[in-house]
């Protein structure tokens, strides 16, 4: 009964505390025998209490193991050190964005990769072609030679 | 990190208090006691990990909004049963073994003392429960749950002044109650001290 003993303490003219008004001893007292009235209840509600408590239990457990499978298994954050883990686990909103960013990024490097490579072969058809490369760049180029076909 | 057993022996600590201050701030023992177990899985699911040092406020913010959760779902409940009670009657036929109900009392004291005892609980929880809800929340943190007055307006979400003014009331409200049916330091020492020379 620790709280029993904190409570009388305050109510002890020694103690540095016991500056407390009649009406705050009364409701002192009045709290520690609601306390103990506490400890007597009926067996009904303490096998509820049990069963809700061994429940908390498992669950707790239950969470433990499954973290402690989480970190066996690894991930790659594991690989750089565990602030930075803490840090992603911490800003999760965060490092979506990052990864987001990042795979947006990678995409248009390659859109511009492909566009290189595409002019590549475009340089090797027109020096490949029967024609000048100045036919090409000639807008009316097409219209005359739709004319002659006619 | 809280171990499961270190989890276990603060539930066994806390429980009973948590469903005597829910019994007297919901009015039904059923419901208080879903929503001691809505706190305790609470507390084991979202703050397992958190050092046993942090428990106790936690758990108690947690009982504090689970409480108040249980009133917001009332309400609407209560509409719902007052629009409809008119069309039909509920009729509880539930078999109750009254052996299980009996409150268990030390038999170790006279009869006159426990019956003294029960009558003067009985007249501190009608007067608790006179309370209003956040008068009675800081009375019964501050001086039941012994938590200073920052703990009680993290847990109440208001400021320590507002605490203070709750608990003031709340007490001058409570030895008012208690004065007025004839209780006094004098009478709830007495008792106080045949319970802890019972209990020893």
């Amino acid at each position: 009964m620790t709280r029993n003993k904190s409570i009388n303490n305050k109510l002890d003219n020694n103690h540095p505390e016991a500056n407390l008004t009649m009406d705050e001893q009364l409701a002192c007292l009045a709290t520690d025998l609601l306390n103990d009235h506490s400890q007597h209840l009926n067996a009904t509600t303490l096998q509820r209490l049990s069963v809700a408590r061994d429940l908390a239990v498992n669950k707790l457990i239950a969470r433990q193991t499954q973290a402690v499978g989480i970190n066996q298994s690894g991930n790659v954050l594991h690989w750089l050190g565990d602030g930075f883990n803490s840090y992603f686990e911490q800003h999760r909103m965060m490092s979506s964005l990052i990864i987001v960013a990042a795979i947006l990024l990678t995409f248009f490097a390659a859109q511009q990769f492909n566009v290189d490579k595409n002019l590549e072969h475009s340089d090797a058809f027109l020096l490949a072609a029967e024609l000048p490369p100045e036919a090409f760049a000639d807008k009316g180029f097409d219209t005359w030679l739709v004319s002659k076909q006619d | 990190m809280a171990t499961s057993r270190e989890l276990s022996d603060f539930l066994v600590a806390v429980e009973r208090r948590a469903f005597k201050q829910t019994a007297y701030a919901v009015r039904d023992d059923h419901a208080a006691l879903d929503i001691v177990q809505d706190a305790m899985m609470k507390l084991a699911e979202k703050y397992g990990d958190k050092p046993v040092a942090e428990l106790p406020l936690l758990f108690q913010r947690i009982l504090q909004n689970t409480m108040r959760d249980f009133w917001r779902r009332q309400k609407v409940r209560n509409l719902w049963t007052s629009l409809l009670s008119s069309f039909g009657s509920s009729v509880d036929g539930e078999d109750r073994d009254p052996l299980d109900t009996i409150d268990v009392e030390d038999d170790s004291d006279e009869p006159s003392v426990l019956l003294e005892r029960r009558q003067t609980i009985k007249l501190i929880e009608s007067a608790l429960k006179k309370l209003p809800t956040r008068q009675r929340e800081a009375f019964v943190l501050r001086y039941w749950e012994d938590m200073d007055v920052a703990e009680t307006a993290n847990i109440m979400g208001c400021s320590d002044g507002s605490v203070k003014t709750h608990c003031s009331r709340a007490v001058h409200a409570l030895a008012t109650e208690l004065k007025k049916q004839g209780l006094d330091k004098l009478g709830l020492s007495r008792l106080m001290i045949s319970n802890q020379s019972s209990g020893s």
